[in-house]
């Protein structure tokens, strides 16, 4: 990862730091007996004398949890998801507008870290309630990327009320051309809606039957199963 | 519009660090050959933070056999995890770490063979849509990208260096069917034909309609349909996998953690198809192009 260190900055970045936890509603949770924990990165390198990257956790829920440079010490929750907002340091151009929340579900007595490679900005969450040796991985995040009109997250395909095509089976209006011409400029004509999809029968291992890639299948090939009724293939 | 950059980088920079690392990807099409299917979808990647439980997943709702390889660059390893059906390698799934902004964990991307890369990345440009990447070359598999059109639908595009599979009935198992869920359908079949030289037909099999069969080398090969929602700001394509029954796939992919989206309907008219959901929010089309229930009649 690169880095950057300029003192100055760093300076002012702790101030304003500071200044903005004083000016704000801060995280007061005390140990409960059913208590999760969650703590920053090892190795706590304070502004970065070594080019250390570390993460600290910034807010709970919205709410600053204290200053900032106290990064290994964790702070206590209440056993379910909550959200934790991350400070970077050194604040690189990697971390500039990024998204540093995340969001995970903290089981009651479980013991939490949080790790960062070191090489991108991924983060991951560690559950070592039995030991730090054996802890176990509970989620990665990617904070590499920030959430503008270039940059966004996976979305999935929106099918409310999507209506879904079926795929024209059976019936043929034209043969199709040969394979590999890759010809652009002049598609075949089609007449009396679209042509079907490859229907001919893949050839056994053992040869016979079938159509070679790219030969004639006009006349239907191997499929039997009638022509396409054009009835309605649509979700109600 | 919401567009997926990071993802995409995600993706090239295991591509490009598989390519980097001399992987032994399989190649799309054995034995070799130099026939190619342009416009023809022959393979698809699946992007998701957890490959383990997908392969899983679709070992068990498709049959297809697993192969991971690891590859390890500088900083870090990359599984990439191989997808057969009956030997024939059919899809991947990469690993990429969940993000914060990520409304699921998991996108199928389909991949239609072009006869140049670096032309179809350039005449998507030109078309108004977005490369999200430069064409890799990716060792026996050949040179592929990904590309976004002008909706923000990505797709990916490939030149396999083996040739394309033959135009043959896709097996159960089988890619068979992509749909585009877009805004303008038709700046959409123009954007494709423009880029894969794909002819648009409007599917007039149940009267007149906004949606167009996109064609190619005289098959049909994907639809473009009008998004539902005006409000939706994205477009996204939908594979679809052929099966030899669609309610037991459904059945079997809750049974396997995932659920069902769009389930499957005692209609004839609709029971050829239906979305489900993996467990990690990709979402994939099941068709059956027989049915028995169909009383030997393609429903």
């Amino acid at each position: 990862m690169k880095t950057l260190v300029c003192p100055k900055f760093v300076a002012v970045f702790a101030i304003v730091i500071a200044s903005g936890i004083a000016g704000c509603s801060s995280y007061n949770y005390k140990a409960q007996t059913d208590s999760a924990f969650v703590r920053g990165t090892d190795n706590v390198t304070l502004f970065n004398v070594n080019n250390r990257t570390f993460v600290g956790i910034l807010r709970v829920d919205g709410l600053y949890v204290g200053m900032p440079m106290n990064f290994n010490s964790g702070v206590y929750l209440s056993p379910g998801s909550h959200e934790i907002s991350l400070l970077f340091n050194p604040q690189s151009s990697e971390f500039t507008d990024m998204d540093n929340t995340l969001e995970a579900s903290f089981a009651a007595n479980h013991r939490y870290n949080l790790s960062i490679s070191t090489d991108t900005v991924d983060i991951t969450l560690w559950d070592e309630t039995a030991s730090a040796d054996k802890a176990v991985k509970v989620a990665e995040w990617s904070f590499g990327e920030t959430d503008t009109p270039e940059k966004g997250p996976i979305e999935s395909v929106d099918l409310n009320n999507a209506i879904l095509v079926r795929p024209p089976f059976g019936r043929v209006d034209n043969p199709p051309r040969s394979g590999g011409s890759g010809d652009h400029d002049h598609p075949p004509p089609h007449v009396g809606g679209p042509p079907s999809i490859p229907h001919n029968p893949r050839p056994s291992p053992g040869g016979g039957g079938g159509q070679s890639s790219g030969g004639n299948h006009s006349g239907g090939g191997g499929h039997a199963s009638g022509g396409d009724s054009g009835s309605d293939g649509r979700k109600k | 519009m919401r567009t997926n950059h990071g993802f995409f980088a995600a993706l090239l920079f295991g591509c490009g660090a598989l390519a980097l690392a001399g992987a032994d990807l399989p190649p799309i099409n054995t034995p070799a050959s130099q026939t190619y299917f342009p416009g023809k979808f022959v393979w698809g990647d699946l992007i998701t933070n957890d490959p383990e439980g997908a392969s899983r997943f679709y070992t068990g709702l498709f049959g297809w056999t697993t192969t991971t390889i690891e590859r390890t660059t500088a900083s870090r390893t990359y599984p990439y995890t191989v997808l057969s059906l009956d030997g024939r390698p059919v899809a991947g799934i990469v690993m990429r770490s969940l993000r914060t902004t990520d409304k699921v964990h998991g996108q199928w991307i389909g991949f239609v063979s072009v006869p140049d890369v670096k032309k179809a990345l350039a005449a998507t440009t030109a078309a108004g849509g977005h490369a999200r990447g430069p064409a890799k070359m990716l060792p026996q598999k050949g040179v592929q990208a990904i590309i976004a059109d002008p909706e923000g639908a990505e797709l990916g595009v490939i030149h396999s260096s083996t040739g394309d599979p033959g135009e043959y009935l896709p097996d159960s198992g089988d890619w068979v069917w992509a749909q585009l869920f877009a805004h303008s359908t038709g700046d959409e079949a123009a954007f494709y034909h423009a880029v894969f030289g794909y002819e648009a037909v409007a599917d007039s099999r149940n009267g007149p309609s906004d949606d167009q069969i996109l064609v190619s080398g005289g098959y049909s090969r994907a639809s473009v349909s009008r998004i539902a929602d005006a409000k939706k700001p994205r477009a996204a394509w939908l594979l679809y996998v052929r099966v030899r029954d669609v309610k037991a796939t459904a059945e079997l992919a809750v049974k396997l953690g995932g659920r069902v989206i769009v389930p499957p309907s005692d209609t004839p008219s609709e029971y050829w198809r239906a979305v489900i959901e993996d467990p990690s929010g990709s979402r994939i089309g099941v068709v059956e192009l027989e049915n028995p229930r169909a009383e030997g009649k393609q429903p």
